[in-house]
């Protein structure tokens, strides 16, 4: 996966959500030059996505590519007049999880190696330090709030739209934000007595 | 601190001057704000994704509203109810009181409306939930427990069962030809919480099964109705739910 189109070629990627609503009406219509300027569009966010969670930061690019095609097989699952991100990130979410799916039984069935021997030939991180500090901060939420803090706060979506991605109530993204503040909260106060604190509440 | 803590934003890639002069001080947003960073790699749909898209591009007509697909579920459980009606009769039906057929269908009722809903919502990625499936479903059951214990309770008759009731085969069948026309349907839409999809159609084909139950079945002795009738639904949630386990 290393050839891409120029993004000239299809647009600017900061697109507005009215105008991507559009652009999937063309698209569901067959109309070529939307559907090229939609995929560019939305590209960018889902990488965002999948980049914004520590977990599927190293596959990212691959992660977005495949939610390319999955988005193209749902299409007609897409209802005009409704919100067009919730949707996305919806997909972006299933393709997620069936990589976390895929590489649980790949890893039953790898032989365990020495890490210090791998850790030779590592390249080293390229993260920067407040990416590090950030996911190291994350690491005291469950996995369900982490992703919903990272919805709220990191891709800036609404209780509503969360709650639509997750197929969730708002009900339920609004009391595990909640919990996820009162943990950070209590993390960022106390740093050093914070993090067992959490994990145990976890 | 200088400031209010900053809003993150996707569509604004600058800071406003007091933003910037927040960030230089609040440790918390240099955290949080470290998370947004541009993480490198190419943004762009790669080629052959684009021309493999390009390449199938025809016309697609949008699924029908999630109202609309319920109502095609709730179509469905009609059907089944005639089908099964036509091959065993409603003997059950003619034997409730007006009372009885209340309670009891209203039960009925709710359920098939939650679990249409739900399995339309299933079928459209981001549809918005408003009611948590769990404790409406864990409602359903105490109501449905509640109403068979209190109009059909009878000590005499909780003797052990001496073979299968057909009662049990009837509430199967129906359960699995209502679970057969809901999977071809689904089929149209595009399941992203396949564990709650597999369990929604599991609910939904119990429902179907008592709907046939209640109107064939004349026996109203909660000991009868919590075994066969409720042992169908039972079995068939079971299944529902060991086959979803696969993708939870």
């Amino acid at each position: 996966m290393d050839e891409h189109i120029d993004s000239e070629a299809i647009g600017p990627n900061n697109v507005d959500v009215s105008t991507l609503e559009a652009l999937m009406l063309h698209y569901q219509a067959a109309d070529a030059a939307a559907t090229e300027r939609l995929l560019g569009a939305l590209c960018p966010l889902l990488i965002r996505f999948f980049a914004s969670m520590p977990d599927t930061r190293p596959v990212a690019d691959d992660l977005a590519q495949d939610t390319l095609l999955r988005i193209h097989r749902a299409r007609q699952t897409y209802r005009p007049g409704e919100p067009l991100l919730p949707w996305v990130y919806a997909i972006a979410r299933h393709t997620r999880i069936d990589h976390f799916r895929r590489n649980r039984s790949r890893r039953a069935k790898e032989e365990p190696v020495d890490a210090a021997d791998l850790q030779k030939f590592a390249a080293p991180p390229q993260e920067s330090s407040n990416l590090r500090e950030f996911d190291a901060l994350l690491s005291n939420l469950p996995e369900s709030q982490r992703e919903v803090l990272t919805m709220l706060k990191v891709l800036g979506m609404t209780v509503e739209e969360v709650a639509r991605a997750t197929s969730s109530t708002p009900g339920a993204v609004k009391q595990k934000a909640h919990r996820a503040y009162e943990t950070l909260r209590s993390v960022l106060e106390r740093p050093s007595q914070g993090q067992s604190t959490a994990k145990e509440r976890a | 601190m200088n400031g209010p803590h900053l809003q993150f934003d996707p569509e604004r890639h600058t800071l406003t001057e007091a933003e910037r002069r927040h960030l230089a001080e609040c440790r918390s947003c240099q955290l949080l704000f470290g998370s947004a960073e541009p993480l490198g790699g190419a943004s762009r749909p790669n080629a052959a994704v684009v021309n493999t898209i390009l390449k199938d591009l025809k016309p697609v007509k949008p699924l029908p509203s999630v109202p609309r697909l319920a109502l095609i579920f709730g179509t469905v459980l009609i059907a089944v109810l005639a089908i099964f009606t036509y091959l065993t009769g409603a003997k059950g039906f003619f034997m409730l009181s007006p009372m009885a057929q209340m309670l009891m269908f209203s039960i009925i009722g709710v359920g098939a409306t939650v679990f249409s809903f739900s399995v339309a919502q299933q079928m459209i990625p981001g549809s918005l939930r408003r009611v948590p499936l769990l404790p409406v479903a864990i409602a359903l059951c105490v109501a449905f427990a509640a109403v068979v214990g209190l109009l059909f309770w009878d000590v005499t008759s909780w003797a052990p069962p001496q073979m299968i009731h057909s009662c049990l085969w009837i509430g199967l069948g129906a359960a699995v030809v209502t679970a057969a026309i809901g999977s071809l349907i689904v089929r149209r839409g595009a399941w992203t919480d396949w564990f709650s999809s597999i369990v929604s159609i599991g609910a939904l084909s119990g429902v179907s099964a008592l709907l046939v139950l209640t109107v064939h079945c004349p026996i109203l002795k909660a000991s009868h109705i919590f075994l066969w009738h409720g042992g169908s639904i039972v079995i068939v949630m079971l299944a529902a739910w060991i086959v979803a386990r696969r993708y939870r």
